[in-house]
């Protein structure tokens, strides 16, 4: 590495400051050979060193979650019980950490009501949802949906996600229990249940994550990945289904809307050789995949898309990105040796 | 002339800090290729076998072997899809002028053995991994990685089967497949005795002990070649899984998974 950064610096001095930045960038690929992942609209270089934290003071186990608050700062969810939330800011700094209960954190929601900015937190082990503001205060903890006569016990339910409307009303996701979405009001009062575990067009095997979808104003929905079978499932807001967008070979986590664009953490490449095979997807406000960034370049025959896997060894079970107001992203992983999430730069 | 240099020197700096931000960056240099994806419709060979090998970062190159070595850059180079009509393993490895070279991946093909009448269950397959049903194992369909392949068998207790002939057959040999995927708690098996036709006696029994796995290793197929020698009407098979995963494994003490692919008799 020192050797190639000198060759640079002596090039440059030789061929002469003044080339200086038009063809920097230039120099750059082709002497330092920056990681450049993703296609078409959506490239980036990758930022192994973001977030990095003294393992003996802020530990992490699986990172599972993120996203970004009112204020522009990063909040992560971990599982591990010393400091189940760790809020960064953007340059990965740490600012704060709270959060000691939450064995089997898992989903994380930013909501905001009257301005100020609450988190719905998702824990499997702990069988709920519970509500806090953004210090880490409990609003409320809701259990698992016994009116409803879908479940015989809590151990049946592990949830995995929400999502929140306008309205505050909100869902859940039973990615790894019984396979259930329920809509709730803003009080946590039960209004719906729909889904359930199965293989037709409104069931789901792996109902991971969860979506609300306002891009089209006049007709907003639900995005529901089915992780297992490798399909985002569209649903209308009172839980009919509406269809469904195939992505060959790409475990889905959960939708993350960002302006027009879609964008997954992809656990793993569904056939490959290696277990730790995730890469990134993008699709644009056609549901159509537009970038894979860690995997092959995405592409259809027939209006199929084709199988897409795994290309280079750098992510390793991708569980959930968060997209900053400068196009960036946040990529927290499962399962990656308890390390700390990834900072992509859009190029 | 001082003016010019002192300028000269505050560019520097700032090109200079320019560069240490670039240099934040991950470097192809550190990070591997994934394995060639190996494209086959089976490894059991009829008459032949289409190969096709894919890398889909331009500028790979892809070498392979035959004899069982470790490609490097002055191995066969696949340029076209290879037609395969012979048994043996081919390893494959792609290579590139920056990224780091990707691990190997192996694939074994194996001619097509005598094919048994019937297959019967002394002990039973876990539900959620039966394969094709109960002639999976002698189905001529050999399975591939992942473990979800509906070509594998999964058990979480001994094997216990016996697999009978149309009619008196000289055995050679035989091949059994199987699947170490440590990471999903799934072992080679322990032992596999094999009794030809049924035969208790201990001077007819064929036993073979596999060695225990010491560390942790990537999800692969394995193959155990067996010498039988005998004329039968029957083999049956024990084949007992890990009963206590070792220490080093997060599974410690637990039972490990046994995933068997295809039998094959030569």
């Amino acid at each position: 590495m020192s050797r190639r950064k000198f060759l640079k610096q002596s090039s440059c001095l030789t061929l002469g400051i003044l080339t200086y930045p038009t063809f920097g960038s230039a120099f750059s690929l082709d002497g330092m050979k920056d990681v450049v992942i993703g296609h078409n609209s959506h490239k980036y270089k990758v930022d192994m060193g973001w977030g990095n934290l003294n393992p003996m003071k802020t530990p992490v186990k699986d990172c599972h979650e993120m996203v970004q608050d009112s204020k522009g700062r990063i909040v992560l969810l971990t599982n591990h019980t010393k400091n189940n939330i760790i809020i960064y800011d953007k340059s990965g700094r740490l600012l704060e950490t709270w959060g000691t209960n939450y064995p089997g954190a898992h989903g994380l929601t930013l909501l905001k009501e009257n301005g100020e900015d609450f988190l719905l937190i998702t824990d499997y082990e702990r069988h709920q949802i519970i509500k806090t503001t953004i210090k880490g205060k409990v609003i409320f903890e809701l259990d698992y949906p016994s009116a409803t006569g879908k479940y015989n016990n809590k151990n049946e339910f592990k949830p995995t996600e929400t999502t929140v409307l306008e309205n505050g009303d909100f869902y859940v996701a039973d990615g790894y229990g019984n396979q259930y979405i329920t809509h709730y009001n803003h009080k946590g009062e039960l209004l719906n249940i729909f889904g359930g575990r199965g293989t037709e067009d409104g069931q789901f095997l792996n109902a991971h994550g969860i979506c609300y979808d306002n891009r089209d104003k006049n007709n907003p929905c639900l995005l529901i990945t089915a992780r297992e079978m490798n399909i985002l499932k569209r649903f209308s807001l009172d839980g009919k289904y509406l269809s469904s967008v195939k992505v060959p070979g790409a475990l889905i986590c959960r939708p993350v809307i960002h302006n027009d664009d879609i964008y997954f953490a992809v656990l793993k490449s569904k056939d490959s050789p290696n277990s730790d095979s995730g890469f990134l997807l993008v699709m644009n406000k056609n549901n159509e995949v537009v970038s894979c960034p860690g995997a092959t370049a995405p592409s259809y025959r027939n209006n199929r898309l084709e199988e897409l896997y795994q290309t280079i060894r750098l992510f390793k079970h991708p569980h959930d990105v968060c997209i900053d107001e400068d196009e960036n992203v946040y990529v927290a992983q499962w399962n990656s040796g308890q390390t700390y999430p990834i900072k992509l730069f859009r190029v | 002339m001082m003016k010019q240099w002192t300028l000269l020197l505050v560019i520097m700096i700032c090109l200079s800090c320019k560069k240490s931000i670039q240099n934040k960056f991950l470097q192809q240099e550190d990070i591997s290729l994934v394995q060639p994806r190996i494209e086959v419709k089976n490894t059991l060979i009829d008459s032949f076998i289409n190969l096709n090998a894919k890398s889909n970062i331009s500028g790979t190159e892809i070498y392979f072997t035959t004899d069982g070595s470790e490609p490097t850059t002055t191995s066969i180079e696949y340029d076209k899809p290879l037609i395969i009509t012979e048994s043996g393993t081919y390893k494959f490895k792609a290579f590139h002028p920056t990224w780091k070279s990707s691990e190997t991946t192996a694939i074994t093909f194996f001619k097509k053995g005598h094919h048994p009448k019937n297959i019967v269950w002394y002990s039973k397959q876990n539900e959620k991994y039966s394969g094709q049903g109960t002639l999976t194992l002698i189905n001529q369909k050999k399975a591939a990685l992942p473990f979800s392949n509906s070509e594998w068998v999964g058990f979480d207790s001994i094997v216990n089967a016996e697999v009978f002939f149309k009619e008196k057959t000289f055995i050679k040999s035989m091949d059994i497949g199987f699947l170490s995927d440590v990471q999903s708690w799934i072992f080679p098996p322990v032992s596999i005795t094999i009794f030809p036709n049924g035969s208790n006696n201990i001077e007819d029994i064929v036993s073979v002990q596999l060695a225990e796995l010491k560390e942790p290793s990537s999800a692969e197929m394995k193959n155990i070649n067996i010498e039988i020698n005998k004329e039968v009407n029957s083999l049956r098979f024990e084949i007992a899984n890990v009963q206590s995963i070792p220490t080093w494994h997060e599974g410690s003490g637990n039972k490990a998974w046994l995933f068997m692919d295809e039998w094959i008799f030569n």
